[in-house]
């Protein structure tokens, strides 16, 4: 969201923080543990007609992000406004024989909830785009659903044919979920612990987040974010951000036609979680401080349309 | 006056009783010093460690009892009818107070070397009465209490000690020698043990209350040593080590322990990075990234090691996203408690005048920060009311006392610190050093972090000079490497100023100074305010001479023309007020000569020298033959005789 074309004129975070709830222990979270890749054969080939709901495959590479302050209304939505016939605009400047060569070369993944990725990969994306020649292959989608005030996260294995564009589900594994605490907007962090470690998930769609610790990192531009915590060590700690642009308010948007230069709200959610077992602890002492934060950035006077980018603009 | 409308100055001074508490009779403890009241008038309320302001169980009323640096007071005060009561007159300038359970009220006169012993009576509107004082090292200042208060320990600053007394009598049972600074106390689980930080030198001590001469040392930083032994390579062998990256604990004026999960003690401080020594720098340090940033340091109470990832420097939560700016960090750690119902740590930081609240059972709890709480300038002492839910903050500049209810919920909304959860209370203001005035502001500037005229990274004046003195760090410097010189009483008729002698006054050096540092300036009025509050600092206590004859014969040698000591370093403030060749330039000093230092009080500002090469002054004068004075005739004996005469200056 930090884009090159948003100079930080000014940028002021004031602070909204949230006491933290009564803290959890590591007992009170479900035990899991990771899911391992399936390791059966895949199909040779899927017929095209195979799907599974939720999974969307459109022609072409998966469409380019509106500019930046259409972003954030249009990220917060992007998963339910898919559509299998999405047929992006064509850019100024590239021939519609270009564009036609473009869709038939790549082809895209795109999940209505969370996030694709390849087998063991942390992280993903909200689009993910193969070569049309790619064969079978295995893609892991990950997701966080709500049923009856309680979490599971779904992780869900399919094999997808490039060539047909055909889905067929391999396996599904469900993990239940602690609710750790609550951020900005829609943020929320869940956890589950491993026979050696903590696994946690952040969920805000819409946002792009980042992890950072010792030894530990993570992006995530699809609204999840999964990262690991030892409990092998003495401690270990990870910091987990997320933000997203508000939408303007309507006279924010007057502006923004008039070419007039706007002020870029912004939403933050920090979860800070430890855990660390010293000398007199029994167990590994888990701690959860999730805060959010409120700012704006000063951006200079967009131009009266959105400045277009990408192949298919 | 930011809280003008909160105070009712007029009215409460006229209300409340106020007298004089001159001890009764000096004792070196003893029956004197045991509490007279058959059942005690009070009862303490948490943690069994000092702080600035005690709390105490008064039949149904919450006391609270603030000390009164400035006016050598000690205020009573109803923190449930948020009302003044009493002014206890105090022979000195208290630092610290402590509520025993026989209902005492202990007391550490910072610059008489006391601890007093006082005691209520029936009536909280009535000042204390004086049961005695004691005599302790030089400048008390923390105390805690071992369990059922058979003792009571106390540290001194610039005594370098820690004190063991009993808890009636006030007898001294031990004393134990620890290094430089020590502030904060707190006593192991089993009372067995007492932990202490220092206001510098990155390191937490470790005194065996029974036996045991020599403290151990828990390195909350990178050890300093590690940063000297860089220097030495960068003056003579090889020096691979480039020296970055390594942070230096310091500000360590706090201690809390933490109750669920125990075993934990926590140690609010900076961690310092000077920058390089082998290059020079366009500042104060290396500037690549902040120099100073807060740190909570973990403490594992049984292991006596430090947690590491509470040391952690290179993260902060706002970092993690790239457009976020980081918020403005506790900088000046003064006061620390713990909230046993929430599992929080609260810090009291001074400069960015609020109480900062941490998850305590954080591994590295400055990450872990909850909320923030706006007090009044100059947060000095905290203590919470665990039955009530509830801090109370003395914010010494502002003469004030902050009630934090820390049951209601924080603010939904962006925009604002936890302001509704604090109530102020103005506090009467007598006559004293620093209440009004230049001498005022000047202490409010010299404090303050996050100020763009001051620094552009956060640092305040007091975050280099703590208490006016020196942070014991060698500094990469546009000129060189640099030893922070103190300023308590060095700082009148010791022109020029600078390392380098460039300042001819103090204001033309400042400025030099703020440059580094990136701040803006200050206006005239501002720079007259901020060097009149450091012409006002109080100097160290005189230490008591350890060997009158010893002293005696160094001084002789100070004197003597073959040692050429005096040539130099004379007069009242031991420094001719010129520049010298002392043949010890580097590749990274951009001159060779250098002014020459008063010595006054050089016996707490270890290391020495202009890049702080030496680390004692025997190693200084066995190591500086030729270069400054002569030494090499000198037996071990004369030296040390030498380093006993400079010790007294």
């Amino acid at each position: 969201m930090n884009r090159g074309s948003l100079a930080c004129a000014g940028v002021a975070l004031c602070f909204a923080t949230q006491a933290g709830a009564a803290r959890p222990k590591l007992s009170d979270l479900p035990q899991g543990k990771r899911a391992p890749t399936p390791s059966q054969a895949l199909p040779g080939s899927i017929p095209a007609h195979a799907t599974v709901p939720g999974v969307q495959v459109i022609r072409g590479p998966a469409p380019p992000p509106q500019s930046d302050v259409e972003d954030a209304i249009a990220e917060a939505h992007l998963a339910d406004s898919m559509a299998p016939q999405v047929t992006p605009a064509q850019p100024a400047g590239i021939s519609q024989a270009e564009v036609d060569v473009q869709r038939e070369q790549w082809v895209t993944v795109l999940p209505k909830h969370g996030c694709v990725a390849q087998p063991n990969q942390r992280g993903g994306s909200k689009a993910m785009e193969l070569p049309r020649d790619a064969g079978v292959q295995l893609l892991e989608l990950t997701r966080v659903e709500h049923k009856q005030q309680k979490s599971v996260l779904i992780t869900t294995w399919v094999a997808l044919d490039t060539a047909t564009r055909g889905v067929k589900r391999i396996h599904e594994q469900r993990t239940a979920l602690k609710h750790l605490g609550n951020g900005a907007g829609k943020f929320a962090l869940y956890g589950y612990r491993t026979a050696d470690g903590i696994e946690l998930v952040a969920s805000a769609p819409g946002t792009q987040m980042h992890a950072a610790g010792r030894n530990i990192g993570g992006f995530s531009e699809c609204g999840l974010l999964q990262t690991t915590l030892s409990t092998k060590r003495s401690a270990a700690a990870v910091d987990i951000g997320a933000e997203r642009q508000l939408p303007p308010t309507k006279d924010e948007k007057r502006d923004i036609a008039r070419g007039v230069a706007v002020t870029t709200h912004l939403e933050a959610s920090f979860a800070h979680v430890s855990v660390s077992k010293l000398g007199s602890d029994k167990q590994p002492v888990l701690s959860v401080v999730v805060r959010k934060e409120s700012g704006h950035r000063f951006s200079p006077a967009p131009s009266a349309r959105p400045i277009r980018h990408g192949m298919f603009r | 006056m930011r809280y003008a409308s909160l105070f009712a100055v007029t009215g409460i001074s006229l209300l409340t009783a106020c007298a004089s508490s001159q001890p009764s009779a000096k004792a070196p403890g003893g029956a004197a010093c045991v509490a007279r009241n058959d059942s005690p008038v009070i009862a303490p309320i948490g943690a069994r460690q000092s702080s600035a302001l005690a709390l105490a169980k008064h039949g149904k009323r919450t006391l609270a009892y603030a000390v009164g640096a400035d006016d050598h007071t000690l205020r009573t005060i109803d923190v449930d009818a948020q009302k003044e009561l009493a002014t206890t007159r105090l022979g000195g300038s208290p630092a610290e107070v402590l509520v025993t359970q026989d209902g005492r009220v202990l007391v550490t006169l910072r610059d008489k070397n006391k601890l007093q012993a006082l005691e209520p009576s029936a009536d909280p509107s009535a000042p204390l009465t004086s049961l005695c004082s004691v005599d302790t090292p030089g400048e008390p200042i923390a105390m805690a209490a071992t369990p059922g208060d058979k003792s009571v320990v106390v540290t001194s600053g610039w005594g370098r000690s820690l004190t063991r007394y009993d808890g009636g009598s006030l007898k001294l049972a031990k004393r134990t020698t620890v290094p430089r600074e020590p502030r904060a106390v707190v006593i192991s689980g089993d009372g067995k043990r007492a932990f202490v930080s220092h206001a510098v030198g990155g390191r937490i001590s470790v005194v065996d209350l029974a036996g045991g001469a020599t403290p151990r040392e828990i390195r909350v930083g990178d050890a300093q040593t590690k940063r000297r032994s860089v220097l030495f390579g960068f003056l003579g062998s090889s020096g691979s080590d480039s020296g970055g990256g390594s942070r230096i604990g310091c500000q360590g004026y706090a201690l809390a322990k933490s109750v669920d999960p125990g075993g934990r003690i926590l140690a609010p401080q900076v961690l310092v990075d000077p920058g390089n020594p082998f290059e020079q720098s366009s500042g104060y340090g290396d500037g690549s990234e902040a120099a100073e940033v807060a740190s909570v340091a973990v403490i594992d109470e049984a292991k006596e090691n430090a947690l590491e990832a509470s040391l952690d420097a290179s993260t902060v939560p706002q970092r993690v996203l790239p457009s976020s700016t980081p918020r403005a960090e506790c900088l000046l750690p003064r006061a620390a408690a713990v909230d046993e119902k929430s599992g929080s740590l609260l810090v009291a930081c001074l400069g960015l005048d609020s109480i900062v609240e941490y998850d305590a059972a954080s591994a590295d709890p400055r990450r872990a920060e909850r909320r923030r709480f706006a007090v009044p300038a100059g947060p000095m002492g905290i203590a919470v009311d665990t039955a009530q839910h509830r801090a109370v903050v003395l914010s010494q500049f502002d003469h004030s006392i902050s009630v934090i209810d820390l049951k209601l919920a924080p603010p939904q909304k962006s925009g604002t610190l936890a302001k509704s959860a604090v109530t102020h209370l103005a506090l009467s203001r007598g006559p004293g050093r620093a209440t009004s005035g230049d001498i005022a502001l000047g202490r409010r500037l010299f404090h303050a972090t996050g100020d763009s005229r001051i620094s552009s990274d956060g640092r305040a004046c007091a975050s280099c000079h703590p208490d006016g003195r020196e942070d014991s760090l060698t500094w990469a410097t546009p000129g060189g490497p640099r030893q922070t010189p103190m300023l308590a009483g060095r700082l009148a008729k010791t022109a020029p100023y600078g390392w380098d002698g460039a300042g001819s006054d103090v204001e033309t050096h400042l400025a030099h100074t703020f440059q580094r540092l990136g701040g803006s300036g200050l206006s005239d009025k501002e720079l007259g305010a901020l060097l009149a509050y450091v012409e006002s600092l109080p100097t160290p206590p005189a230490l008591p001479l350890p060997d009158k004859a010893k002293v005696e014969r160094g001084k002789a040698l100070f004197f003597a023309k073959q040692s050429g000591c005096a040539g130099c370093h004379g007069g009242s403030v031991s420094s001719d007020g010129k520049r010298h060749d002392v043949k010890t330039r580097v590749k990274s000093d951009a001159q060779d000569r250098f002014d020459t230092p008063s010595l006054r009080f050089i016996a707490g500002t270890a290391p020495y020298f202009h890049d702080g090469r030496y680390s004692t002054l025997e190693e200084l004068l066995g190591a500086s033959d030729h270069k400054m004075g002569h030494t090499a005739h000198l037996s071990k004996q004369d030296v040390a005789d030498l380093a006993s005469y400079l010790r007294t200056l």
